[in-house]
């Protein structure tokens, strides 16, 4: 039909027109649109039509949002939040209690599962990391387990690519150390994060080449790729790319590299660290072609030093892979392996498994530990629940209150759906307060709990917000459905008499809800308890060294005449004039010192008299003659090391390694020879054996050590002082160690410290264990709080009568408490097994560990019980005293 | 001031209603206000006018006939209220007051 406006603009225009004025406008629309049509055509009235329109678009014309028609269902929305929003404002003390509760527990949980998340995250950013797989590699002589390890021998991975058509590349890494100097500055810094790696690094791996080419930048000899921030100490804003830097060993090795490449700095959540690359070539050059089986070669089957990583194809399957490994191997090395009796094997690990899961000797960096994780979301999970509890607990304790409510509300007509809902929309209101609280709690505490903890992990506010959002919507699922259940049971014509009496199953739940809170808080602070004890024990048990004013000095790297004699002669000169100075009593060099782990393993130590097959793996390293005396370890048997005692070829072993080595008492293994590769002979006379000493932490066990002795071993001095003046001290060694080794960065730890260094993460765990805890029992109390008064609050005016009746003050405050206290007792009793057990298998982590002690146990079940009757009593104490004559007005 | 409120538009609104007396809707208002005043009304910006000044008690309003030609839609007609009237009176008293407060030499004064 011709004589009709647009349809589509009639039709928005009957929607969202008021519904009271829509008819006469539309007639009006319609009159002046014949009119216009009639002079001036259809199109022109079209048009003005819909300009009309578009002009009665506003708001005095646009129907409200809550709708005229609807009226009912958006009232009594709206109605839901006014209510709810009342008794929020009504009991401001509960919804107190109820919010903070919430928040802080939200904002708990929060922090947590996003350090969980971002421990979780590690090495996800390289793309293909679902295809990237670590080589690793057991050991077993004579079929017995003797060691795991994350590193393995270069041959493998070119081999592998050759004979495995699903393994698409590989790269090897070789973490190495030393000088690195830009020539004609000072800039002169000792570094120990480069990585050797072949040339498929940047192809394998997602780290982000801002200069240079992926697949070129490793390629030649003396390669160096440096990250953003090295380039910029040490080129400031100069173009890098091209310039060279000289780099020293401390074997003796001189290098220059070519700067040909320049990456943004690693993403913390990497599994190993590292500020520059050189180039897998490099290391050809190194160590030359004198020993094919030795150096780094494609050839080498000898030096387990290499990490090794595979990147196989998209669909290939890593344990596929793996079975085909024995007989690989086999092919390889089978006539080494059984002229040893020993046999390896090669494991696949997925890169993204390695920072949480992976425990292996000699791991490229510090790894996480997934048990701690798995605490961690326990103790998250602990908490929130708490938090949820309190919230259930309060509403339904208060639900008596609101008998009368809903049975009116009921006798009006409400259904059961809506009285549900009604309550719903009070936990949401309670929840969405609380979730902004939370929010902001989390972004403050965010900063605070990262220094405090020292985890430092990077995360996004919007991460936060999303993990909020779920969170809160499942506390207000979990913590409204039953009490909005309960409430909105209640038959009309009692609740309306008021006769509620809160049913047995109701008290019987919400008593063992506090249960279960009192079981979790107290488990938490036993484990606090043990991880204090634990921390402590490891920290005060004697080490079998004096850790003492021993100051560690790495040392020179850099040599003008560079080789080991003219080494060895300024190193002794360097001692010898160290002990000139009366504030040093005493100076060594070694190897390796304690707190480190000894890197040098070898697998072929046996006696000369044994079987061959008795051949084992020990840790060996060199010390001079002053080791023994300035760590002031003790002897066993024999005799150690000294100025006046150090024949050639003469070994000290501890007492694990002479034990292993087949001797009953250690004076047995005085005289005996044993195959051992040290300095060019391979047999060693033992003339010692000297006391286990914890080399490592408690964490570890004592290992089977060989000492041998090296007038310089070209690695750490350890320097005892006086420790009267520790600053002047240090710079007594500073000044004799810069006039012997000019051109050589100072770097220096205290023996102690450095050795302490090892349980940062147990401290750091006992640190967020201890702050988790304190917050759920926090909350804890919080809840028995809130139910308490709520309780006295219904008995105040029993306790007016038994007051009149004669009860005394100590009566009463029995009488109100003695629930609570029940209540602790029963949860310390179930709480007792639980925690012994979990205790043990925590302390299984210790090779050195505490014993579990009765008080270790009962201890914190008496703090709960002193916490849960202070928290009852602030209460009870107040009703008690207050004056009878009030207490039974009270209505 | 504050106590009746007119703008200058609905000021316009009522008077064509008093004009109209008994005929006074809708396009009936329209018409005469672009007649008089030689401007442009758009239908929404009258029809929130309308509303305003019957929310403001100025106007009452009753539903009428209804024509062919506007589709069986009714008639809307205003009436000027007590209220209204007190209103426009109001105002048309201000402004005499203003204008007779006019110093006559002011209007001697070329306003160039």
């Amino acid at each position: 039909m011709s004589n009709k406006p647009p349809k589509s603009f009639l039709k928005f225009f009957r929607w969202f027109c008021h519904p009271k004025l829509r008819d006469s406008i539309e007639g009006d629309l319609m009159e002046l649109y014949q009119e216009r049509r009639a002079e001036n055509g259809k199109l022109k009235a079209d048009l003005k039509f819909v300009r009309d329109v578009l002009l009665l678009f506003r708001p005095s014309i646009i129907k409200p949002l809550e709708g005229y028609q609807n009226l009912n269902n958006y009232g009594m929305i709206k109605s839901y939040f006014t209510i709810g929003w009342r008794n929020l404002l009504r009991n401001k003390g509960y919804s107190l209690i109820n919010i903070l509760g919430l928040a802080v527990g939200m904002a708990a949980c929060l922090l947590i599962v996003q350090y969980v998340r971002f421990e979780k995250s590690y090495d996800d950013f390289h793309e293909q990391s679902d295809n990237i797989y670590r080589v690793t590699m057991n050991r077993y002589v004579n079929g017995n387990f003797k060691f795991n390890s994350a590193k393995t021998y270069p041959a493998i991975a070119p081999r592998l690519k050759e004979d495995f058509p699903e393994i698409v590349d590989y790269v090897r890494l070789l973490p190495d150390h030393g000088i690195l100097a830009l020539e004609g500055t000072d800039q002169r810094h000792y570094e120990d994060k480069i990585l050797l790696a072949d040339a498929s690094f940047f192809n394998i791996f997602s780290y982000k080449l801002l200069k240079g080419e992926a697949k070129n930048v490793l390629q030649a000899p003396n390669s160096i790729a440096l990250s953003t921030s090295a380039s910029t100490k040490y080129f400031g804003a100069d173009e890098p790319i091209g310039k060279t830097l000289n780099f020293y060993k401390d074997d003796g090795t001189q290098e220059t590299y070519k700067v040909t490449g320049i990456f943004e700095d690693a993403p913390t959540n990497s599994h190993f660290h590292f500020d520059m690359v050189v180039s897998y070539s490099t290391l050809l050059l190194r160590y030359g072609n004198n020993n094919p089986e030795w150096r780094p070669s494609e050839d080498s089957w000898q030096v387990d030093d290499y990490y090794t990583y595979v990147l196989l194809e998209k669909n290939a399957l890593p344990a596929e892979l793996e079975k085909k490994f024995p007989d690989f191997f086999s092919r390889y090395k089978g006539k080494l392996f059984e002229a040893r009796n020993v046999r390896e094997e090669l494991y696949l690990q997925p890169i993204r498994k390695i920072h949480l899961y992976s425990d292996l000797q000699s791991e490229i960096g510090p790894t996480g530990n997934y048990k701690f994780i798995y605490y961690l979301s326990l103790i998250a999970g602990f908490i929130i629940l708490i938090a949820w509890i309190n919230y259930v607990n309060l509403t339904t304790a208060k639900a008596a209150d609101r008998a009368k409510e809903v049975g009116i509300r009921k006798a009006f007509g409400s259904q059961r759906k809506q009285l549900i809902t009604q309550f719903m929309f009070e936990s949401i209101i309670t929840n969405a307060i609380a979730l902004v609280l939370s929010l902001i709690l989390y972004q403050v505490g965010l900063s605070f709990f990262q220094t405090f903890s020292g985890f430092v992990f990077i995360t996004t506010f919007s991460d936060g917000l999303f993990i909020a959002l779920v969170l809160s919507l499942c506390g207000i699922v979990l913590s409204s459905v039953y009490p909005a259940l309960v409430l909105s049971g209640f038959k009309p014509i009692v609740a309306l008499k008021g006769v509620i009496a809160i049913s047995g199953r109701g008290i019987d739940l919400r008593k063992s809800l506090v249960l279960f809170q009192f079981v979790t808080a107290i488990l938490m602070i036993t484990g606090l308890l043990t991880i204090r004890q634990q921390i402590n024990f490891m920290k005060t048990q004697e080490l079998g060294f004096d850790a003492e004013k021993l100051v560690i000095v790495r040392a020179a790297a850099y040599l003008k005449t560079g080789n080991e004699e003219a080494y060895e002669r300024t190193s002794i000169a360097f001692k010898n004039n160290l002990l000139q100075h009366r504030q040093i009593s005493n100076v060594t060099e070694s190897g390796f010192v304690p707190g480190q782990e000894i890197a040098w393993r070898q697998g072929m130590v046996r006696r000369v008299i044994s079987e061959p097959s008795t051949v084992d793996t020990y840790h060996v390293f060199a010390v001079d003659e002053r080791f023994f005396a300035t760590y002031a370890i003790d002897v066993v048997a024999g005799k150690v090391f000294s100025d006046a005692f150090n024949p050639k070829n003469a070994i000290v072993v501890n007492e694990t390694a002479a034990h292993r080595l087949g001797f009953v008492k250690a004076e047995d293994a005085l005289g005996e020879e044993v195959y051992v590769d040290i300095d060019g002979s391979n047999k060693g006379r033992i003339v010692g054996v000297i006391k286990n000493y914890h080399h490592l932490s408690l964490k570890d066990n004592f290992q089977p050590q060989l000492f041998f002795h090296r007038a310089a071993t070209w690695s750490y001095f350890t320097v005892k002082v006086a420790g009267e003046h520790l600053p002047e001290e240090i710079n007594i060694i500073k000044k004799e160690f810069t006039a012997a080794f000019p051109d050589n960065p100072f770097d220096f730890v205290f023996m102690d410290q450095f050795f302490n260094a090892q349980y940062q993460i147990d401290q750091r765990f006992e640190k967020v264990f201890g702050l988790f805890s304190l917050l759920a029992i926090f909350i804890s109390c919080l809840g028995l709080f809130g139910l308490s008064s709520y309780t006295l609050i219904q008995r105040t005016k029993e306790i007016g009568i038994r007051k009149v009746l004669g009860a005394s003050i100590g009566n009463i405050i029995s009488l109100l408490s003695k629930d609570s206290i029940k209540l602790v007792l029963i949860a310390g009793v179930i709480t007792l097994p639980v925690a012994y057990f979990s205790v043990g298998y925590w302390l299984n982590n210790y090779a050195f560990r505490i014993e579990i002690t009765w008080w270790l146990l009962t201890v914190p079940i008496v703090l709960a019980l002193l916490l849960a009757f202070a928290t009852v009593s602030i209460q009870t104490i107040k009703t008690a005293l207050a004056s009878s004559i009030n207490n039974l007005r009270s209505e | 001031m504050k106590k009746y409120q007119l703008g200058e538009f609905e000021e316009v609104v009522m008077l064509t209603v008093g004009i109209l007396y008994k005929d006074a809707y809708g396009v009936s208002i329209k018409k005469e206000i672009e007649i008089r005043l030689k401007r442009g009304v758009s239908v929404g910006a009258l029809q929130t006018a309308l509303k305003r000044l019957e929310d403001k008690g100025y106007l009452k309003s009753f539903e009428g006939e209804a024509t062919e030609e506007r589709a069986g839609r009714p008639k809307k007609y205003f009436q000027i209220t007590a209220l209204g009237k007190k209103a426009m009176e109001h105002i048309k008293s201000t402004r005499d007051e203003l204008w007779s407060a006019i110093p006559k030499v002011a209007w001697e004064v070329k306003i160039v």
